[in-house]
């Protein structure tokens, strides 16, 4: 490991550039990992509902800490994943995406961060995407009642979700 | 509490910026363009669409695919072994009984110059439903063009219509079942007395989803309780396959027509395998539910105490397949 962090150091950039590129690696693999997890549980497993939408947390996730154009095509990468496995109403999630990628992009730089912000910037986000997705859906979309529910439900498992990793990897500020 | 202590450590002061945030111009012009690119995939054309959809199942999520059809297959092979060796005896039966017969209907239909009868075409397939927001009420079946599964065909279990075919590629087409909001079927009652068309009516919750039978006359014989049938008209699913039964009035429209709401001859969510009806718009399919099997849907969906055990199903003059 140390001697990785040789290699990703530059010679003139030090600690600090050395320190971003592993942060960077770190939040690729966590990434990957939450939409391998998101898959599995929701086509491998086919669990629906009773799993967590792993998808949007990792847009949420790279979201916070990449920059704007970088949010936005992750967001759209990992959109097209699920509307692959949604069957109906193409492109929805990856406008839905896009737009929590830019959004998250944006309002991580103008907030102060605590613990309440971490949880609301969850469950606004999902919030965003499941309304996106909604209001792209097509006509196989349901109601409006039961979208609000099932975001508000989707929200508030994406929070518990969301700290549960936050506690498990022991993730700051700095190292995501 | 001391690892959430430890995980928020340095929260609570502003975020320093990193380089380019906030945005460059390039940076604002690239998310810009990205958000073009997502709102010009959503309105692309369907058929272009599907492209990508089955791109991406067939590459990226074909091992997740593959894990859940395993699943699937394992799970149904457990919970129904028991049925399916009930079956089995019981075709050992029908085919026992039937082999001498067919002879026998063979040299009849030929002494009379009678075709063949045209059904029991059917290509047997699994059903796999992704459960994900915007799939609601469709599925994946695990054949294809070549087997025959073409958009527009019928998919079918021993209890009636499940919904149709609406994408298909090789070695795999996407359908819908009757929840979905473009499922119509035109209908008729089992005694062709009145037609009408059945069309799925959205319930706030997806669990109030209920089919309807629209069009029928106002001043026609008493319907409620009786059996409905596809009619063959339309094209699309072939005559005499149950759809439900009709429970009660949902509105009239007086004096020209009245609308009831049916109780279904099949419930999707629970169907793993099904057949699509390689049959023809023409063909009468009706001799494939005998009319005890339909006494018992009625039986069983009005909620009468079943007749009889009907996993044991298939037997002279039963649904075939």
């Amino acid at each position: 490991m140390a001697a990785a962090d040789q290699i990703h150091r530059s010679p003139a950039g030090g600690e600090r550039e050395g320190t971003v590129v592993r942060n960077r690696t770190r939040l690729v693999a966590l990434s990957v990992f939450l939409v391998a997890l998101h898959l599995l549980l929701h086509v491998g497993l086919g669990l629906g509902a009773l799993a967590p939408d792993l998808v949007t947390l990792a847009i949420l996730i790279v979201a916070r800490t990449s920059p704007l154009a970088v949010a936005a095509f992750a967001g759209l990468v990992l959109g097209l994943l699920k509307d692959a496995t949604a069957l109906s109403a193409f492109g929805a999630n990856a406008l839905a995406g896009i737009v929590a990628g830019i959004l998250g992009s944006l309002c991580t730089r103008l907030i102060v961060y605590s613990r309440w912000f971490f949880a609301s910037y969850l469950f606004f986000g999902k919030l965003a995407v499941d309304t996106a997705v909604w209001v792209a859906g097509g006509d196989n979309r349901g109601s409006l009642t039961e979208a609000a529910v099932a975001a508000g439900i989707g929200g508030g498992y994406l929070v518990f979700v969301g700290f549960f990793i936050v506690i498990l990897l022991g993730l700051t500020e700095e190292r995501l | 509490m001391g690892q959430i202590q430890q995980g928020f450590a340095g929260i609570g002061r502003r975020r320093p910026r990193r380089s380019g945030a906030g945005g460059t111009l390039l940076d604002i012009l690239l998310a810009v363009f990205t958000l073009v690119i997502g709102a010009t995939l959503r309105f692309t054309p369907a058929e272009v669409q599907a492209d990508m959809a089955t791109a991406l199942r067939a590459s990226v999520l074909r091992p997740f695919v593959a894990i859940r059809t395993e699943l699937e297959t394992a799970r149904h092979s457990v919970s129904e072994l028991e049925i399916h060796r009930r079956k089995i005896d019981s075709l050992m039966a029908v085919v026992t009984y039937s082999a001498s017969l067919d002879e026998e209907v063979e040299s009849l239909r030929a002494l009379f110059d009678l075709g063949d009868r045209g059904v029991g075409k059917f290509v047997g397939v699994a059903l796999l439903r992704t459960r994900g927001a915007g799939s609601e009420g469709m599925f994946i079946v695990n054949k294809g063009i070549d087997e025959g599964v073409t958009p527009g065909r019928p998919v079918i279990t021993p209890d009636g219509v499940v919904g149709r075919i609406v994408q298909a590629r090789r070695g795999s087409a996407v359908g819908i079942d009757w929840t979905h909001a473009d499922f119509r079927a035109s209908a008729m009652v089992e005694s062709g007395s009145a037609y009408g068309i059945v069309w799925t009516e959205r319930g706030t919750y997806r669990e109030e989803d209920r089919l309807v039978l629209d069009g029928l006359p106002y001043h026609g014989d008493p319907v409620i309780g009786k059996r409905v049938l596809t009619s063959g008209l339309g094209s699309v699913y072939p005559r005499g396959i149950p759809i439900g039964v009709i429970s009660e009035v949902r509105a009239e429209r007086e004096p020209w027509a009245k609308t009831y709401w049916l109780t279904p001859a099949v419930k999707p969510a629970s169907v793993l395998y099904a057949a699509v009806s390689v049959a023809g718009p023409d063909d009468d399919l009706r001799s494939l539910w005998s009319a005890d099997s339909l006494d018992a849907l009625a039986d069983d969906t009005l909620g009468a105490p079943p007749p009889r055990d009907r996993t044991n199903g298939i037997r002279p003059g039963g649904n075939g397949f």
